[in-house]
């Protein structure tokens, strides 16, 4: 089977500074990816040349003809003034399924609605987006990325500014959704990834590969991600490594 | 007030300010909540080149003004998308260089431009038959490209990038806009001139944005309240015998205090 995604030595950055360097991925169809590696390590960098937002120097980009993306953008650009409520936001997510100068479809609109109860911002859903808080802003840009059901949802950090309880109830909705669809997550909460995820990309300018999803002491320290390591154990309990070059930016 | 109904001078300036205000309150709703009232400055400004033009060349300097300012709109974008040129910057290099350009040009050109204060100040009596019907086209065209593309243009105004993953034609529709936009401020000259033009396009929507936070309500507001000012300036400017042009912005700027301090009046009531 054709890969949904297939990235061949590509150079990528901003203004002729490369900031990935000479990455090759292939991402099959139901595909679960965890991206990990440290801060402006080129992750979010390397979800914006998959989603066609940067064009990279050099190398080639395939992605699978037709295929749908949903997006969770890390730090949103969008204005907090801008008068749009939680159901339009919502709904902009259905743009891709929808020809120019023609409506939205009911089935559509209906899976938008049971999306929204599922993240419990439905009650909400006409105030306008600028106004909630951090926690339910993500939520509501969380489902615009999934509302089309795409065939590629990539996310960039699903988790920040969302509570423990919170999170786990996304990650069950991941878990559903992956059944019909790859996604891609940026995390840094490496807990989550080796629960959830089925493989591992480590990004720090260049990409390392990890099939499977156990995240190893030794992983992180060749390819010097900061990250922290969590134990599973019958107490739940952290332990935080330090690397030898320095776990802090 | 029934008589000046009766001179059909002031029938043309009503129907003028009622065009103008549907097409500036639905392209001002589109430029106050883009945050791109600095670029439709740019454009006013650079359009005051195309004016110098047009009397050098002896043609209808609203023709020549509009060509100006098409360009400068795109000419923005591109230089701040694609020529890595900071936007402010860009805005601010297009509207000095279209006021010198403006300034050669009338200089060059011999003789005195007699009705060059008509473009600086407006004159909504000086509108002829064509500028309206220019208008009112302006107008059906606007609104259909906002009925047809409503979500998609509310999807790009709000989150570009968002809008760039879902297959959309940003830059098609981004600069379709902006054109509109420019075309809207170049045809309203006339009618408040070339400093004054820029306060249709917010003033209005600005107003309109305090009562509500939803993008279509907005729109519908805006034009209300265009309306309201425009007549209310008009006659005042008949009665005080005083340019339409600062009488209709002044208008405005009264609503926008009126509904701003009711509404923090209300606000601090519950």
């Amino acid at each position: 089977m054709e890969d949904l995604i297939t990235l061949e030595n590509i150079d990528a950055g901003y203004n002729g500074v490369k900031i990935i360097e000479n990455i090759s991925l292939s991402v099959k169809e139901n595909d679960f990816l965890g991206i990990i590696g440290p801060n402006g390590g080129g992750k979010s960098t390397l979800i914006k040349v998959i989603l066609g937002l940067i064009k990279p120097y050099k190398g080639t980009l395939k992605i699978r003809k037709g295929s749908k993306f949903g997006y969770l953008p890390q730090f949103t650009s969008a204005d907090r003034k801008f008068p749009i409520s939680v159901q339009e936001t919502v709904i902009s997510g259905l743009l891709s399924n929808k020809r120019l100068f023609r409506s939205f479809s009911k089935k559509d609109l209906e899976n938008a609605e049971l999306l929204m109860k599922k993240l419990e911002i439905f009650d909400m859903r006409k105030e306008p987006v600028g106004e909630l808080s951090g926690g339910q802003m993500q939520r509501a840009f969380l489902c615009r990325a999934m509302v089309s059901n795409p065939d590629i949802l990539v996310l960039d950090e699903p988790n920040s500014f969302v509570d423990k309880g919170t999170s786990s109830d996304i990650y069950k909705i991941l878990l559903e959704l992956n059944s019909k669809m790859a996604i891609l997550m940026v995390s840094h909460d490496t807990g989550v990834i080796s629960s959830y995820v089925k493989n591992i990309a480590c990004v720090n300018k260049t990409l390392h590969y990890h099939p499977g999803s156990d995240i190893t002491d030794k992983m992180l320290d060749k390819y010097s991600c900061p990250v922290e390591l969590i134990m599973h154990g019958p107490i739940p309990h952290r332990v935080l490594r330090t690397h030898q070059n320095g776990g802090k930016k | 007030m029934i008589e000046i109904l009766q001179y059909p001078f002031f029938l043309k300036a009503l129907l003028t300010a009622f065009m103008t205000s549907i097409l500036c309150g639905l392209i001002g709703s589109y430029i106050v909540s883009r945050r791109i009232v600095f670029i439709g400055g740019g454009i006013t400004h650079t359009s005051f080149g195309g004016i110098g033009l047009g009397y050098y060349l002896g043609v209808n300097p609203v023709i020549t003004a509009a060509i100006f300012g098409v360009l400068s709109a795109i000419g923005i974008k591109a230089a701040s998308d694609k020529a890595d040129i900071r936007e402010d910057s860009a805005i601010g290099i297009f509207w000095a260089l279209g006021m010198a350009l403006g300034i050669i040009f009338i200089y060059l050109t011999p003789g005195y431009a007699p009705d060059l204060m008509t473009y600086l100040f407006g004159n909504i009596l000086m509108v002829s038959m064509t500028d309206i019907y220019i208008i009112t086209g302006l107008g059906i065209v606007a609104s259909a490209v906002f009925y047809f593309l409503f979500n998609e243009i509310h999807s790009i105004a709000f989150d570009e990038e968002f809008a760039k993953t879902q297959g959309i034609r940003v830059n098609l529709i981004n600069y379709t806009l902006i054109s509109l936009v420019a075309l809207t401020i170049v045809f309203n000259i006339k009618v408040v001139g070339i400093i004054l033009v820029m306060s249709l396009l917010t003033i209005p929507q600005t107003a309109a944005s305090v009562i509500t936070k939803n993008f279509k309500t907005m729109i519908f507001l805006s034009i209300i309240i265009a309306v309201i000012s425009s007549f209310a300036g008009l006659v005042i400017s008949y009665y005080f015998n005083i340019p339409s042009g600062a009488s209709i912005i002044f208008s405005s700027v009264i609503i926008f205090v009126i509904i701003k301090l009711f509404y923090n009046l209300r606000r601090k009531k519950r």
